[in-house]
């Protein structure tokens, strides 16, 4: 898992070189007659995510000591407010589209939609993930002993949630 | 034979800070970051140092987290076998 988590990085490392090199050799940004990104509202959806992780951890500390109740109820929580990050990326990216930010538009919208769009087919996985952790927790298939499951479910969540936690200050507000 | 080996690499790192122009054979770092009126150059410029750092970043977080673990298994077997004696509480000495 660790040498997945560190491929990676180092994907998203490279992404964001790219962005980095367009970013900073610009004067202005956004480019002139690109809209600007929705802050408050994601600054709302990195709160959400960030509550998931601690979800997620509640969860694991739960079956760690045989609380088979809470690592469901964490589960849960975590998968919830995974689902309102995507739904709420998904819609700004309707807005941003609206405003004329697309994939073809201009270099700020595709390395904007590859670097962002990544990071949300990873959460997208990781939801997917999370809901078959979920469907196994429900029939008790994980025990103080045994849950390597959840173990590595909540190792790929942190390392989506760190992602963002990277991703958003170097797109969103540098 | 270790030692050799530390004693070449510290050497070589010398080597270069001491000699910071062969340090800089790349066309585009050997620039700076503040070239005037060369924006591209400065985004190209901290592009390859981000990326340049990332292997080391992502290497050296996972060999920490490794030793801190090893650490840890040790210092548990310590506090079992060696540390009883000097255990404080109720909850350390496991009575």
């Amino acid at each position: 898992m660790l040498m997945f988590l560190a491929f990676e990085t180092m994907f998203f490392a490279g992404m964001l070189g790219v962005f980095l090199v367009f970013r900073l050799s610009r004067t202005s940004w956004p480019p002139p007659g690109e809209p600007y990104l929705p802050i408050r509202v994601t600054w709302v959806n990195t709160g959400i995510l960030v509550a998931s992780a601690y979800a997620m951890c509640r969860a694991h500390r739960a079956i760690r000591v045989g609380n088979q109740a809470g690592l469901v109820h964490g589960l849960g929580l975590s998968a919830l407010l995974g689902t309102t990050f995507l739904a709420v990326q998904g819609s700004e990216w309707v807005r941003l589209v609206h405003f004329g930010l697309t994939l073809q538009s201009s270099t700020y919208g595709a390395t904007f939609y590859t670097l962002i769009g990544c990071h949300g087919i990873h959460v997208l996985a990781a939801v997917l993930w999370l809901a078959a952790v979920l469907l196994l927790a429900t029939r008790g298939r994980f025990s103080p002993e045994r849950h390597v499951g959840v173990q590595l479910c909540k190792m790929y969540w942190m390392f989506v949630v760190g992602l963002w936690l990277v991703l958003f200050p170097s797109v969103y507000l540098m | 034979m270790k030692r050799k080996f530390l004693v070449f690499g510290f050497a070589l790192i010398g080597a270069v800070l001491v000699v910071p122009a062969a340090a800089r054979a790349c066309a585009v770092c050997g620039l700076g970051p503040d070239v005037a009126g060369d924006p591209t150059a400065r985004g190209f410029y901290w592009g390859i140092l981000f990326l340049m750092a990332m292997p080391f970043a992502v290497a050296g977080s996972i060999g920490a987290w490794l030793v801190y673990r090893y650490w840890r298994t040790c210092a548990g077997r310590w506090r079992k076998e060696v540390g009883l004696p000097f255990a404080w509480t109720h909850k350390e000495s496991e009575r």
